[in-house]
């Protein structure tokens, strides 16, 4: 009987999957440019962006059709700019054809949508330590034409100016460093233009375990609008991060 | 007057970002393979041609660069050039856009620059990474990882086919601890029945287990068991598919073992202190632990020493119950042998002389396992003399509570 029983949830549950799968997209809605948020039959609503490069799913997220355009899922437990979205990010401030220096850009999962929203005209400088992840990040690259990867330590800037040379739009950090405040001034400085936009998640965890994370992130905010960046949103990422704020603002020394 | 390279070679730009000259690396128009070549050149400290024929033709004296990779370079070939490395400021943002510009109208359309751009730095990036893997440390994680694996596997399996072996000859399992002899024995004679008194090759059998065991007292006991217990008739089929398991699980004991001196051999090659006073097992596991030697060479002892017990120090570090006394260093003889008293500073001990070793053997390989090894013992010695005895036990009383978080 019991037998009988899990045959029967394994197969309906299969059944569930697979028509999750094929449901069907009933309106997609442009909340920023590039950014859509995708509704299916059930109500459902998803962050989605507009793939690039069709058929391809980077981290194993949904690919979604409608009207002939595909969508990507963009999903908020894997990316924290995905999370700060549905937090109530007031403005995304990434266009097309931007050039972004992406610190610690890892596997390339948020850089995936990044990629998607600025285009074939635009540019990001990926800069990632670890070679793991690089490997990842390289085949994301070599489909996703506007990925650079760049194998450097984003504490030197000058190991990696000498490629980049010129200046950026808009920067974006995710590095769990204790440091990650000062490396990501470092960075502004040598090639964010004036006026360019800045994101920078910080993980309250890797600055210190032990110390509430309010005060933690009250101390970076200072360390950052010290050093010339004027933060214009603050977003806690809870329930996707844990422990996670992300701070954007404006590069104007 | 501003030198700044780019993707495609150095470009000379005045304050306010204007271009004054640039030189492509190799030909008019940038190719990939040159490009490559004078990047690579770049990340060896080496100055490319252009460089030099750049800084000739224009005839300068004195230049403000962004890195202090160009300003080194150019120091080495040019000894009279004055070079002021510049990092910040409203200057440096206008020639980067000046760059910017260039770069745009050197290409037709911004678009082709970054097609050229990740073609090139995928490639070079590729070749970095294929440097990365022939690391010995790398070798020494994947190996380790494996090896836990494999033992994991083995046990899950053997408890399986001692179950089900179990139900053909009980008793069997309950004489044979050995997981190896009872997967020996299981593949060897399969079908207990061979070895009864009615079977016509009873003694070649016999023989056969006698072999295995290479001991007579636990064969009697075997055959003793047979005669009182009487055996559940199995199948030819039964009794392959019990063998083919048993088969499969001794090839994994094998593979292990192989590894297991794979392992070994790597490890005294490139860390012979650290396998000398840690044992490979354990070294690897602290080599994986840390990312790799050089990083376990950078940490300090105490951190060393609980390695593996992130959960507790963490734990400790908030304010909540005691912080560890070892991590991984409990498996090492020394620690899990001694009594529970002398474990915190023997493992101390042992975690000072493995930050040595670590070191030595990346910095300057050097082989001082054998003095590390006696100092080692000698504290050793001088522990179990001194704390001979346990420390009193102190009344426990119930702490204070650690208030709680107030919730809204």
């Amino acid at each position: 009987m019991t037998q009988v029983c899990s045959l029967l949830i394994i197969a309906l549950s299969v059944i569930y999957f697979r028509w999750c799968l094929e449901m069907k997209i009933v309106s997609v809605k442009e909340i920023f440019k590039g950014v859509f948020v995708v509704t299916d039959e059930l109500g459902t609503e998803r962050l989605a962006t507009r793939n690039l490069v069709a058929g391809v799913s980077v981290y194993g997220e949904r690919l979604m059709n409608f009207q002939g355009v595909e969508y990507r899922e963009w999903v908020p437990y894997r990316s924290k700019l995905a999370a700060a979205i549905i937090n109530g990010l007031k403005d995304i401030r990434i266009s097309e054809g931007d050039r972004i220096l992406y610190l610690g850009i890892a596997s390339g999962t948020t850089s995936s949508h990044i990629s998607d929203i600025i285009g074939p005209k635009g540019i990001i400088y990926g800069i990632e330590f670890a070679p793991r992840p690089m490997r990842d990040l390289v085949a994301v690259a070599q489909k996703r034409k506007n990925i650079i990867p760049l194998l450097k330590d984003a504490r030197k800037p000058y190991e990696y100016a000498y490629i980049i040379g010129e200046s950026v739009d808009g920067i974006y950090a995710d590095i769990a460093q204790p440091d990650q405040s000062e490396i990501f001034i470092r960075n502004c400085r040598m090639f964010v233009r004036t006026n360019g936009y800045g994101f920078i998640a910080i993980k309250a965890r890797s600055i210190d375990v032990a110390r509430p994370p309010e005060k933690i992130f009250e101390e970076q905010k200072k360390i950052l609008e010290s050093n010339g960046f004027r933060i214009e949103e603050e977003i806690r990422l809870d329930p996707y991060a844990k422990d996670h704020i992300m701070f954007i603002g404006r590069w104007k020394p | 007057m501003w030198l700044i390279s780019t993707i495609v070679g150095p470009v000379i730009l005045d304050d306010n970002g204007n271009v004054i000259s640039y030189k492509i690396y190799g030909k008019e128009k940038p190719s990939l393979s040159e490009v490559i070549e004078g990047i690579k050149k770049l990340e060896k400290k080496e100055c490319p041609s252009e460089f030099e024929t750049l800084i000739k033709e224009q005839n300068i004296d004195r230049i403000k660069t962004d890195s202090e990779i160009i300003a080194e370079i150019l120091k080495g070939t040019f000894s009279k050039l004055k070079i002021e490395v510049v990092y910040d400021g409203p200057e440096l943002t206008e020639v980067r856009n000046g760059v910017h510009k260039f770069l745009e109208r050197l290409f037709g359309t911004y678009e082709k620059y970054v097609e050229f751009a990740n073609a090139t730095l995928v490639e070079i990036t590729r070749d970095k990474l294929r440097e990365v893997g022939e690391e010995p440390d790398k070798m020494i994680i994947q190996a380790i990882t494996m090896i836990e694996e494999l033992t994991e596997a083995t046990n899950a399996l053997m408890a399986h086919l001692r179950e089900w072996f179990g139900i053909v000859f009980p008793e069997l399992g309950k004489i044979i601890d050995d997981h190896r002899k009872f997967a020996t024995i299981v593949y060897e004679i399969g079908n207990p029945s061979r070895l009864s008194a009615e079977s016509k090759d009873r003694e070649e059998y016999v023989k056969k287990l006698e072999q295995i065991l290479g001991n007579k007292k636990t064969v009697d006991r075997i055959l003793e068991a047979l005669e009182t217990s009487a055996p559940v008739k199995i199948t030819d089929k039964d009794e392959k598919e019990l063998r083919s398991v048993a088969k499969l699980v001794l090839d994994m004991f094998n593979l292990r073992d192989d590894l297991e001196t794979y392992l070994q051999e790597l490890m005294e090659d490139t860390c012979p202190n650290l396998t000398k006073l840690a044992g490979p097992t354990i070294g690897a596991k602290l080599i994986r632990k840390t990312g790799g030697l050089r990083q376990l060479a950078l940490k300090p002892a105490s951190t060393i020493q609980v390695l593996g017990a992130e959960k507790a120090l963490f734990r400790a570090l908030r304010g909540k119950g005691t912080p560890p006394k070892h991590g991984i260093l409990f498996t090492h003889p020394f620690v899990f042998r001694a009594p529970w008293w002398q474990r915190g500073k023997i493992a101390r001990t042992l975690a000072s002389k493995l930050a040595i070793a670590a070191r030595v053997d990346y910095f300057s390989k050097e082989y001082i396992g054998d003095e590390l090894w006696n100092e080692l013992l000698q504290r050793v010695e001088e522990i179990k003399k001194k704390y001979a005895k346990p420390p009193p036990e102190k009344m426990k009383r119930p702490k204070p509570r650690l208030r709680e978080k107030k919730r809204k």
